[in-house]
Order: C-alpha cells, then sequence, then structure tokens
C-alpha cells in the first residue's frame, strides 16, 4: 500500500513537465483537443454547404421563389459578371474612400475629444453631458439632413459616418483615460514625468487596449454609416448600387455586393487583430 | 536645525470627508479626518528612518509629503532647504506594487526615471543593464511585467528607483506584498545597496513606510511609532544596532538587543491600543 503510494508520487513527480509540454502543443489549436477541433471544422463546413446546397435545390424545384430570393448558382453568375465591370469598380472607389475619409477623421478627432474629456474635469462638466443623448440619436435619421445640407456628394457619406464613429470613439477613449491605473500615475509622476511626457508614456499606452476594441467597432459603424448613407440618396457607391439592383429584381447582384462587403469586412478585420496582437505582445504571459 | 536633509514643522493634514447618505440631495454634511496632526520631525542627511504603525496613522500621507503628491494643510515641510515639488530629480520613490509599465520591457521600466532627467539614450541602456545586474535580474532585460515574477517584478521597481542615483528614497511599504522569503531576500539587498552607499558622496536619506516593526528594526537607524485618530507621533527611537547588517539580517532577528528593542516598540505601538496580553506573547 505504502509502496503504491510512494510510486505514484514519485512517478507524478518525475511526470511533471509533461502537462505543460502538452499545452504547449496543444497552444497552437486553441484549448481545444485536435479530435474535437476536426469535428467542429467540419460541422461548420457542413454547416455552409448544406445551406448553400439548400438554397440552390430550394430555387430549382421552386419551393421559392427566385426572383425574390436569388439563388447560389445565380449569385455565382452575377459575382463573375458583376465584380471585373467598371461599375463595381467605380463604386468600389467611391464607397471605399468615404469609408477611409470617415473612419480616418472620426477615429482621430473622437480619440481626441474623448481624451480631452478624459483628462479635463472642467471639459467634461460642460460637454460629457451631451455625449449620451447626441448618441441614442439614430443617425441615419440625419442622412437627409446631411444630403440637404451638402447635396449628393462624398461629404454627405463621410458626415454621417463620422457622426456615429466619433462618438464611439470619444466615448471609448473617454472611459480608457479614466480607468488608466492610479498607481501608475503616481509613479510616473515620482519618476519625474510631467503632463505631456504623462500623457504619452502612462495614459496614452495604458488606453491603447480599449482603443483598438473601439477602432475595430468604428470600422464597422463607418461601414454601415456610408452604405446607409449612399442607399438614401447618392450618385455613387456600393449602397447605391444595393438599391438598384434590388429595385430591378437583380436580387443575385445584390448578394454578390453583400458577399463582397463581408470579404472586405473580414479583411481589414484581419488586418486589425495583426495590428493588435503586435501592438499588444506585451500582454502575453 | 540647519543640518537637517528634511524638515517637519507643526505639519497637520485635514481631509473632509463627505458623510455618505442615500439620497444625494440631502444636506451635505462633511466629517473632518485629523490624518496628521502637529508633526515635528527633523531628519539628517543620510540617515535611514522608518515610520511604522497601523494603517490610519498618516505614514504614507507623511510620505507621500516629502515626495511633494500631497500639500500639508498646515504648517511647513522642507526637503533639502526646499518645498517639496514635482518633477523632483533628488527624489526616489517606491511603493508595494510594482507599478511597473506593462508595455515596457524590464530595462525600458528601469530606464524611465533616466529619460526624464535626459540621459542619453545609450547611456540610459548602459546603466538600466547596471542596475538589473544589481538586483539579480541579468538576463531579463527584455522580459515584459506579466512574464516575471511578483518578486521580480519588485527587484525591477527597486532597480527603477535607484536608476537616477536619487539622494532621498521614499519607500512605502515596498515589500508588503512579498512571500516572507522573497521578503527577506529583497530586504538583504536593498540594505546592502543602502550601506555600501553610506559615507561615500552618493549617500541616501531613506523614508520607510512600514506596518511591520521587526522589518523597521531590522532596517533603520531610528524608528518612528505613529499612531492613528488623529495620526500622530508616539515614540522616536534611534536603533543602535551595529552596522552594516545587510549580510546578517536573518542572524539579527534572533539577537536579544534586536528583540529587546523590537519588544520596548511593540508595547508603544499596541499599547494605546487596548489588547490581549496573549496578542503581546505572540509577538515576542
Amino acid at each position: 500500500m505504502t509502496m503504491t503510494v510512494q510510486d505514484s508520487t514519485t512517478s507524478t513527480a518525475v511526470e511533471a513537465p509533461r502537462p505543460r509540454s502538452a499545452r504547449r502543443k496543444a497552444a497552437p489549436s486553441g484549448s481545444m483537443s485536435p479530435g474535437r477541433r476536426t469535428f467542429v471544422w467540419a460541422a461548420r463546413i457542413v454547416l455552409v454547404v448544406g445551406f448553400v446546397a439548400l438554397w440552390e435545390v430550394a430555387g430549382r424545384r421552386e419551393w421559392v421563389d427566385t426572383t425574390l430570393y436569388g439563388q447560389p448558382s445565380g449569385i455565382w453568375e452575377a459575382m463573375k459578371e458583376y465584380y471585373p465591370s467598371d461599375r463595381a469598380e467605380a463604386s468600389a472607389i467611391a464607397t471605399g474612400k468615404a469609408i477611409f475619409l470617415s473612419f480616418v477623421i472620426g477615429s482621430v478627432a473622437g480619440t481626441l475629444a474623448g481624451l480631452a474629456l478624459g483628462l479635463s474635469k472642467t471639459l467634461n462638466a460642460i460637454f460629457g453631458p451631451f455625449l449620451v443623448p447626441i448618441n441614442s440619436i439614430p443617425r441615419i435619421a440625419l442622412a437627409p439632413l446631411f444630403i440637404t445640407w451638402f447635396g449628393l456628394t462624398t461629404t454627405s457619406k463621410v458626415v454621417l459616418a463620422i457622426t456615429i464613429v466619433f462618438f464611439i470613439l470619444a466615448e471609448n477613449a473617454r472611459g480608457a483615460v479614466r480607468s488608466v491605473d492610479a498607481d501608475l500615475m503616481v509613479m510616473g509622476r515620482v519618476a519625474g514625468l510631467r503632463s505631456l511626457g504623462l500623457l504619452w508614456k502612462v495614459v496614452l499606452p495604458s488606453a491603447v487596449p480599449t482603443l483598438f476594441a473601439g477602432l475595430r467597432l468604428t470600422f464597422t459603424y463607418s461601414l454601415l454609416g456610408v452604405v446607409a448613407s449612399e442607399m438614401i440618396a447618392a450618385t455613387n457607391g456600393v449602397g447605391q448600387d444595393i438599391v438598384l439592383f434590388s429595385s430591378s429584381y437583380q436580387v443575385d447582384t445584390v448578394f454578390a455586393i453583400l458577399v463582397a462587403l463581408v470579404i472586405f469586412a473580414v479583411v481589414v478585420n484581419a488586418i486589425f487583430s495583426a495590428l493588435e496582437q503586435w501592438l499588444l505582445r506585451w500582454q502575453e504571459t | 536645525m540647519t543640518t537637517s536633509y528634511i524638515s517637519i514643522a507643526d505639519v497637520s493634514q485635514v481631509f473632509r470627508l463627505r458623510t455618505e447618505r442615500g439620497a444625494e440631495g440631502a444636506s451635505g454634511s462633511s466629517r473632518e479626518l485629523v490624518a496628521l496632526q502637529d508633526i515635528d520631525l527633523e531628519i539628517p542627511s543620510g540617515q535611514f528612518v522608518a515610520l511604522v504603525g497601523a494603517s490610519g496613522c498618516g505614514k504614507t500621507t507623511l510620505l507621500n509629503m516629502m515626495a511633494g503628491l500631497i500639500e500639508p494643510s498646515g504648517g511647513t515641510i522642507t526637503v533639502g532647504g526646499r518645498r517639496p515639488t514635482l518633477p523632483n530629480p533628488d527624489i526616489g520613490y517606491m511603493f508595494a506594487r510594482d507599478a511597473l509599465l506593462p508595455w515596457r520591457t524590464a530595462q525600458r521600466n528601469v530606464e524611465l526615471p533616466l529619460e526624464t532627467r535626459g540621459v542619453r539614450r545609450s547611456e540610459r541602456a548602459a546603466r538600466a543593464k547596471e542596475m538589473l545586474d544589481m538586483v539579480g535580474l541579468k538576463g531579463r532585460e527584455r522580459q515584459f511585467r506579466l512574464q516575471l515574477s511578483q518578486g521580480m517584478r519588485q527587484r525591477v521597481a527597486l532597480a527603477r528607483t535607484l536608476a537616477a542615483d536619487p539622494s532621498l528614497l521614499l519607500m512605502d511599504e515596498p515589500f508588503a506584498a512579498l512571500d516572507a522569503r522573497t521578503k527577506l531576500a529583497m530586504q538583504m539587498e536593498f540594505l546592502g545597496i543602502w550601506e555600501r552607499h553610506q559615507g561615500s558622496e552618493a549617500t541616501k536619506t531613506v523614508v520607510f513606510v512600514t506596518h511591520d516593526l521587526q522589518e523597521a528594526v531590522l532596517l533603520a537607524d531610528r524608528v518612528i511609532v505613529m499612531l492613528p485618530n488623529p495620526g500622530r507621533i508616539a515614540e522616536d527611537r534611534i536603533i543602535d544596532l551595529p552596522r552594516p547588517r545587510a549580510e546578517r539580517l536573518g542572524e539579527i532577528l534572533y539577537t536579544d538587543a534586536f528583540k529587546a528593542i523590537a519588544h520596548d516598540l511593540f508595547e508603544c505601538l499596541e499599547g494605546a491600543i487596548q489588547r490581549p496580553a496573549s496578542a503581546q506573547a505572540r509577538e515576542a
């Protein structure tokens, strides 16, 4: 009896490093075991392929009206036809430009405003109470106003998207600044940092994780703002195309555009992830 | 008086606390908390002074006044003949939490106080490496906070505190968050560094806040016992245990001289708060 107990303790002691190496091996594939992981991937593929196949069959057997709901094969044809077209290129450029402008301007302005509110009690006392009410306006409702003011221009789209993006990041940056570890601030001061140094070397780096979470969100919202604005009224852009093809019952082309938008969003998100991982490499243990 | 490096005269600190009420509109009666009352203290250059007391006795407040983080509500305080203000290149400050910037490597953390003093990049790096080596962290220069153990983090914090070679070290329970063994190792290391600087030009005055009486007696030249409500100095005792002590900290703990002083100060510290005799017996 004693022998077995002793044996088991010695063996665990010897084998102690094993769980760690096992964990390291499993690490690249997440916390799941390889078997489970294969199953999950298989399930995902079955889900997608199954859905597409069901959709296709439903269209061919006329269970659903393809004029209204489209059909995967039709979408594929539409993609081959629409993507290389001049119209698609012009729309992509117009929409992309507006997204880029609104994302950059809105994020920078929003972050700066948020930082100012977070750092200055006076500014926050004056402007802070307006943030929530303004942010609760359904911004799409402002689109007609902007179109009246700025016409059917890029400015109209950009301004609408900025009104969404700005407030998200302002709120975000304000919160990030306020939650900076008080100990780090004291340490910075006794280490000899003045206000600008504190901002640059303590406050901003502390805020990076929160700001990044906000930036992801703002990208999605600048996409939303621009496309929505184009759908309401514009001379060009992806949003206009969606409206045009929908109203002329070219549903397959509408889906083709949506697929392109999804791919675009996924790619941009992946870029964000990579950047975030690099910037926040210090968070790895 | 003129020979004092730190001079504290008649200092008091009153915090106004708004009493918590359920309704916000209720007439805001405020209560005054006397954190410090009529503190007089002279600290000569190069002395290692420990401030000991239970929480709420104002020891950290007093330390923060010396750092220039808080202004006293009454009285005067001078450090090196001047009213303490920040930024102050003459001080090094360390607390129980490491307060390392997690996005900086160990080396870049140690460089921070050098950056604010305008030291050139190459010189900073060399100095930071040297300091990390001194606290036993050679080879850890490029690691981030999360990759270091609690004890290592506190070592980096110590290296950072000492990096710019300040003449005044203000330490707020710097080893309180460490386990007993790491704590003793850190105490030995820190005391060793301090004792090596004694008598040289780089001699350092230390004000060391702790709630651990043994630690205070073990390390300091002089122990100031403080009591709360209102925060005040109850006892000011020179500790005449021979120096250097760093190598012998473990032994000193068991010497009769140490025990006698510690016991005596313990009576003073706990005597004010009526406690059962069993608690005192435990300490002895």
